[in-house]
């Protein structure tokens, strides 16, 4: 597992609102699970990660949280996106793109 | 937008934090149970499952530390866990915490009274918008050695014109007879140009002040009331407004009522238009100082700017209408006071020496505390030096020793809050009226921003000691600290020393203090005024009615009956009237005169002096002796030749080495001569500190028109015993004339010392507070020392130490702090000396006395702080003491 990457702080909030956005309301398992699939399995996410980070978007106002109950029967905490959250995605993922369209450019090998 | 409402949800965290933990335990409880089924799908063992699960999820105890400190802030959720844990020490500890608590809300409620005065004073009187705009006109004279508080018209309305004065005023003082349940009462008045309440941003209560239309000479009568009379008079009727009072049997339409907190000039109880002529405005008019003028800057102007710009202007005019001349030879100029300043008048310096000694008290009471929280540490080490190896950090310690003083000095400061403005109510009652009238205390922000500094202060200055100790002691801390085999000495008590030299020296400043101003105040009633005032009453009668005001020859006979008829009350031994007593807090008047046959050089102003007007008998009542020459004599008439008596100040400045008796000279350029026929010896006008006279005319009080009579009888007996007698003397002599005070010369002379007398009696009050806050100190530093040291003493006693060997060697202790204070209270004793020196007469000097005096009582009361732990000490049983290891 050693070559497993840690999530920068940042981005996993993208990530969070991203994976809500496609899949609806989510439990912090699920949301986790949902992250390192999309990775390939290259990130890998524990409770301290994560937990903190979805109680700072519920702080902000980005995402809402509700006890429900999960496909197999088990209570969890599902988290949904608000409106706010949404236009909180929208406007960072353009700021995303941008710089990764930024970064690539400089980084790509000079084609003459 | 989104971070703020972060912030506030984790500023609301601590409350929450309880549900939030079970919710955040049932959270990972079941991410936890939904990574193991998946694991289980997955194909694992149960165990293994469980195993995976726990490894990928990472720490339990570090996601929830990481959320809690997510949930709220850390810092603050710090801070109130401070605040608890030092509210359950000082419920442990109450004698402690009591102890605290008291010696600072002393220190703190002495600060808040005297500043409370200070701001009500000095800096926010009430019922004045933005008093530090408001500024008095006065003008100097200082070839005359003159200053009054008084421009002429043309001055003040120069001044009125220009563009930085958003309102400008003048007043002249004036006093009504009023019938008020059926007697003629007397009622101190002014008379106001129509912008007087502006100037001040004065409200009424009710109706509205004077109009520029109402403030002309043939505009009707008005009157505006203040809140006092309002009351008194009217009962409070709020349909007083369009109503007629009768002012000296005129009458007068109730305009307005002003607001209780304003009464300016200072016991004005009516206010009426005061109607200037255009003649007054005339050039001519120029020197002729007898009004009061007051004006508003506009925002943003200060005096420094606005000062000169009134001169320059000032002598444009002068150059212009010929009156330079005489103003550069009688070196006149006109120059801005702050009214506040004006106001406070001789309360202003009494005033800033008591905020200081308040704040020396400060300082003292938080010594005191800072010992007592050093004992507190040292008791406490052991609880520290657990903490430390538990990993406490010095900053969270520090913080929390801090957040210990803080609590406890709020507590005082509600205290302080609470009493001192109560406190300075009381010190404004211990003031005599004509200084302190006007002046209310009231809690205002300023006084509560002042108290919160100071405590903040308090506590920072009481907290540090320990701070510093737990901070130069950190890696001195050691369990075995406070265990058996080790004896506490001084040295380890280094800091309490420095705090309870620091105490001693301070209070020992006081004290000398204290005595540098008894002597000075003593030095000043020792001061001859030329006459003497014990025994003769003083009642003052101001003329009532027009026609009275200008018939010579009524008042003449009133004031001749009325004298005759106190001079024939048992117990009388003589009686007179005279124009203005010495020690008037009005002061005396003033004019230029000529002496026939003087010649004049270029730049000489010409003779000028103050002015008086007495009857015959006033020398023998003031005991004023005669030098040569003879008295005024009942036939010193109207109808007679015109006679003076001047002093032997005048006598000697314009007829050196020869006789003035015999000599000629006039009032103010008048072509009617006067006659010298006596002199008489020099008297104090006004001041016992300082002598201002420039010399003094006596005229017959019969020989002219006066406004006012002081009637002066000297007694055997208590002077102001004569009060009926004065009132039924004035009565009988007419009936339309009524008194409207009576006081004794000697009160006069001894309110003109009230400042002086304010500063000893609150030294000595505050010296004894410091006296007892540095004897407590020395005491529980000396007992403190002294049980560490117990097994010390015991084996030293078991060894064959006398008990009188134990006590010098406790006492010694004591008294090398109390030496060691001293030394440097010393220094700042004599500092403190030159200093006032510059600001107060009769000072310096006998500062001996003072000193050595001083000395005596710290030292005595170290003795007495030290001798209970020594006795204590000495009383040991050596085996008791050994044993109890």
């Amino acid at each position: 597992m050693g070559d497993k990457k840690d999530v920068w702080q940042g981005t996993l909030a993208l990530m969070v609102l991203k994976t809500l956005e496609s899949m609806g309301p989510l439990h912090g398992y699920g949301i986790a699970r949902r992250i390192e699939q999309t990775s390939g399995d290259v990130l890998s996410l524990n409770y301290g990660t994560l937990y903190p980070a979805l109680l700072k978007l519920e702080q902000e106002g980005a995402i809402v949280s509700e006890w429900g109950v999960s496909d197999n029967n088990r209570k969890a905490k599902f988290y949904k996106l608000t409106r706010a959250g949404g236009k909180q995605l929208r406007k960072e993922a353009q700021s995303w793109e941008q710089t990764t369209a930024i970064l690539a450019r400089f980084l790509a090998p000079a084609e003459e | 937008m989104r971070r703020l409402r972060a912030l506030c949800i984790r500023l609301a965290g601590p409350f929450f934090s309880r549900r939030q933990e079970e919710s955040l335990n049932a959270e990972l409880e079941s991410h936890l149970q939904l990574q193991i089924e998946d694991n289980l799908r997955a194909g694992m063992t149960p165990q293994e499952a469980r195993r995976r699960a726990l490894i990928k999820s990472g720490g339990i105890v570090q996601a929830k530390q990481a959320s809690r400190e997510r949930a709220n802030l850390p810092q603050l959720d710090n801070l109130t866990r401070d605040l608890y844990h030092a509210l359950r020490q000082l419920r442990q500890a109450p004698a402690f915490a009591i102890t605290v608590v008291l010696t600072l809300a002393l220190g703190i409620g002495a600060n808040t009274a005297i500043y409370s005065v200070v701001n009500a004073v000095l800096q926010h009187p009430a019922g004045v918008d933005h008093p530090d705009r408001v500024a008095v006109l006065k003008t100097r004279y200082t070839q005359y050695n003159l200053d009054i508080p008084f421009v002429s018209i043309p001055i003040y309305a120069l001044a009125a014109s220009l563009p930085q004065v958003e309102a400008a005023a003048v007043e002249r003082g004036a006093s009504f007879n009023i019938l008020h349940d059926g007697r003629a009462e007397h009622v101190p008045a002014a008379r106001v140009s129509s912008k007087w309440f502006q100037v001040f941003g004065a409200q009424t209560i009710l109706g509205r002040t004077i109009e520029a239309e109402e403030d002309q000479p043939s505009a009707g009568n008005v009157v505006v009331l203040s809140y006092g009379i309002w009351q008194s008079v009217f009962g409070g009727q709020r349909d007083v407004i369009g109503k007629t009072m009768l002012l000296d049997a005129k009458p007068y339409h109730i305009i307005g009522v002003m607001r209780s907190d304003f009464a300016w000039p200072r016991g004005s109880r009516i206010w009426v238009p005061i109607a200037l002529p255009p003649s007054a405005f005339a050039p001519d008019q120029g020197f002729n100082e007898n009004y009061q003028a007051v004006i508003r800057l506009r925002p943003g102007v200060t005096l420094e700017n606005f000062t000169p710009e009134l001169s320059t202007r000032i002598w444009e005019i002068l150059r212009r209408l010929g009156g330079a001349p005489y103003a550069t030879k009688s070196g006149w100029s006109i120059y801005t006071t702050p009214w506040t300043a004006y106001a406070a008048g001789s309360l202003q310096r009494p005033l800033y020496v008591l905020l200081g000694v308040v704040i020396l008290v400060l300082f003292i009471a938080s010594a005191n505390v800072a010992g007592l929280f050093l004992a507190r540490a040292s008791a406490r080490s052991r609880e520290f030096a657990i903490r430390t190896s538990l990993g406490a950090s010095a900053g969270r310690m520090v913080q929390q020793m801090l957040v210990e003083t803080c609590l406890l000095s709020c507590l005082a400061a509600g205290i302080g809050v609470a009493a001192g403005p109560a406190l300075g109510r009381l010190l404004l009652l211990l003031v005599p009226d004509r200084l302190a009238e006007g002046f209310t205390v009231h809690m205002d922000p300023a006084v509560l921003v002042f108290t919160a500094g100071t405590a903040l202060v308090t506590s920072l200055m009481a907290g540090l000691g320990p701070v510093f100790r737990l901070l130069g002691r950190r890696r001195g801390f050691e369990l075995h600290d406070t265990t058996r085999g080790t004896t506490a000495s001084v040295e380890k008590q280094k800091l309490r020393s420095v705090f309870v030299i620091t105490q001693v020296s301070l209070a020992y400043l006081l004290l000398a203090g204290t005595g540098l101003f008894l002597t000075s105040l003593g030095r000043l009633q020792q001061v001859d005024p030329g006459f003497n005032a014990h025994g003769v009453m003083a009642a003052r009668v101001d003329y009532t009615g027009e026609d009275f005001k200008k018939n010579q020859a009524r008042q003449a006979a009133f004031v001749g009956a009325a004298v005759a008829r106190l001079a024939s009350q048992p117990g009388v031994t003589a009686a007179a009237a005279v124009d203005t007593l010495p020690f008037d807090p009005m002061g005396v008047g003033s004019s230029s005169f000529s002496i026939e046959g003087r010649a004049a050089g270029p730049d000489d102003p010409g003779p000028h002096s103050q002015v008086n007007f007495a009857t015959p008998d006033y020398f023998k009542v003031m005991q004023i002796p005669l030098v040569r020459g003879r008295w005024f004599t009942e036939d010193d008439r109207k109808e007679t030749a015109p006679v003076v008596i001047i002093d032997e100040r005048l006598a000697q400045k314009y007829w050196p080495n020869q006789d003035a008796v015999g000599r000629h000279m006039s009032s103010g350029g008048a072509a009617r001569w006067s006659t010298v026929i006596g002199v008489v010896r020099n008297i104090r006008g006004s001041s016992l500190e300082e002598d201002t006279a420039d010399g003094m005319r006596y005229y017959s009080f019969a020989q002219v028109t006066n406004a006012t009579a002081n009637f002066v009888a000297r007694t055997n007996g208590d002077p102001t015993g004569l009060a009926v007698s004065l009132q039924e003397a004035v009565r009988a002599a007419d009936p339309s004339q009524a008194v409207s005070t009576i006081t004794s010369e000697e009160t006069l002379v001894a309110d003109s010392l009230a400042g002086r007398r304010l500063i000893v009696w609150m030294l000595a009050a505050f010296a004894a507070l410091a006296l007892l806050l540095s004897v407590i100190g020395i005491y529980a530093l000396i007992s403190y020392v002294t049980a560490q040291r117990t097994s010390e003493i015991g084996i030293r006693m078991a060894l064959g130490a006398q008990r009188s060997g134990v006590v010098r060697l406790v006492l010694g202790n004591a008294l090398v702090w109390v030496a060691c204070g001293l030394l440097l209270g010393l220094a700042l004793a004599v500092i403190a000396d030159s200093t006032l020196t510059h600001f107060f007469a009769a000072f310096g000097g006998g500062i001996a006395t003072s000193l050595v005096t001083g000395a005596c009582i710290i030292t005595a009361a170290g003795i007495l702080a030290g001798l209970i732990p020594a006795l204590r000490a000495a009383s040991i049983e050596p085996g008791t003491a050994l044993r109890s290891e």
